[in-house]
């Protein structure tokens, strides 16, 4: 699936989530949201796992997640489960944990998360937590800047 | 720093960022790999070019060197080993990032189109540009590949129904265009493939749902 200059915002949780569907995402904004900006994850269904590729061109978050939302762990994006994603260009900001974030699963044998991310700005997290970077990688991740 | 991947306000990057000597024509940028919060743990560098031809590789491969089209000063990134995404474009750098992507590659085919537009009509519209449809809900009973949606709000429940899937369509957007979730926790969803293209997804901060939700049904990814 594909988003062209789209705006996802105001959201009692993430702005976009994306569970076990490939998506290409250009020129579009996450914002205002209570939790993550761009979120993605895999889902089972009949034991059989869908895991996101995506990529992400000029996109931006910020100001997702606040300290009212229970967590210090809201990204402006987010790849979890194995997703692998590309980022080219964009700008991350403010947002209330790590500001771009890859978690891959806490199991042996869970694939590996793996994000590139080409030309991307990200900065000022307004978390307090300790993973509360510009990027943050966790678990079984891989993370290129 | 154009063009490279920074982290502004924090101390652990420690690599350089993109340089062009226009002497030696010498362009460098350096990709680490991060595996651990906060720390920068294998120093893999991704990307180093060097050339004083098209299309070379020297250096040392541990580094991944490579050079395209040099008189052009367009340098074509590579992706990590084992970085095996179904959506994988091919990236350049000369002075700033840049891939050629062509969104038409990303629609529904189909060349059927209708109309919707918040001063529209469902019973009289025939879903023309000149008498479109008022609902979402209206358009997705007609076969059309492609909904043009007009400026406007557009609200869950009047326009379109909660929970329906938006899948197997392009949908335009023309001016300013929102599709305003309810309060009660809906989404804008879809369950199979789908094309969006300058639409706000708006929700009250009341609801517990994302903006718009995208998951599979397992026939797809």
């Amino acid at each position: 699936m594909c988003f062209v200059g789209c705006t996802f915002r105001d959201a009692g949780n993430n702005g976009l989530s994306v569970t076990g569907m490939d998506a290409v995402l250009i020129g579009c904004i996450a914002y205002g949201n209570k939790l993550d900006g761009f979120n993605y994850h895999n889902k089972t269904i009949s034991s059989v796992v869908y895991v996101p590729n995506v990529l992400e061109i000029n996109c931006i978050a910020y100001n997702n997640g606040s300290s009212q939302s229970g967590s210090d762990s809201c990204n402006g994006s987010t790849a979890h489960d194995g997703v692998q994603i590309i980022r080219l260009n964009g700008e991350y900001y403010s947002c209330y944990g790590g500001v771009i974030a890859e978690i891959g699963g806490t199991n042996d044998g869970d694939p590996t998360t793996k994000s590139v991310n080409f030309g991307v700005l990200a900065h000022e997290s307004t978390g307090t937590g300790t993973y509360c970077a510009s990027f943050w990688a966790s678990y079984n991740t891989e993370m290129y800047l | 720093m154009n063009g490279s991947s920074v982290a502004k306000y924090t101390s652990w990057i420690t690599s350089s960022p993109i340089t062009f000597d226009e002497t030696t024509h010498t362009q460098i940028g350096i990709m680490v790999k991060k595996t651990s919060g906060g720390i920068i743990t294998d120093n893999l560098s991704q990307i180093l070019y060097y050339t004083t031809g098209s299309q070379e590789t020297i250096g040392n491969l541990a580094t991944k060197d490579y050079v395209e089209n040099f008189n052009q000063k367009k340098m074509k990134c590579i992706y990590p080993d084992g970085f095996t995404s179904r959506i994988k474009p091919d990236i350049y750098f000369d002075g700033g990032y840049y891939a050629d992507i062509n969104t038409d590659d990303y629609k529904i085919s189909g060349n059927s189109e209708i109309w919707v537009s918040v001063d529209g009509n469902d019973s009289t519209g025939d879903g023309t540009k000149i008498n479109p449809y008022l609902t979402i809900t209206k358009a997705l009973t007609n076969s059309a590949v492609t909904i043009h949606i007009a400026e406007g709000t557009y609200s869950q429940g009047t326009h379109y129904n909660a929970n329906v899937s938006f899948g197997g369509r392009n949908f335009i957007g023309h001016g300013t265009v929102t599709f305003e979730n309810d309060s009660s926790g809906h989404s804008t969803v879809t369950t199979s493939s789908a094309y969006f293209e300058n639409i706000i997804f708006k929700h009250g901060n009341t609801s517990l749902n994302p903006a718009f939700s995208a998951a599979c049904s397992g026939s797809s990814q």
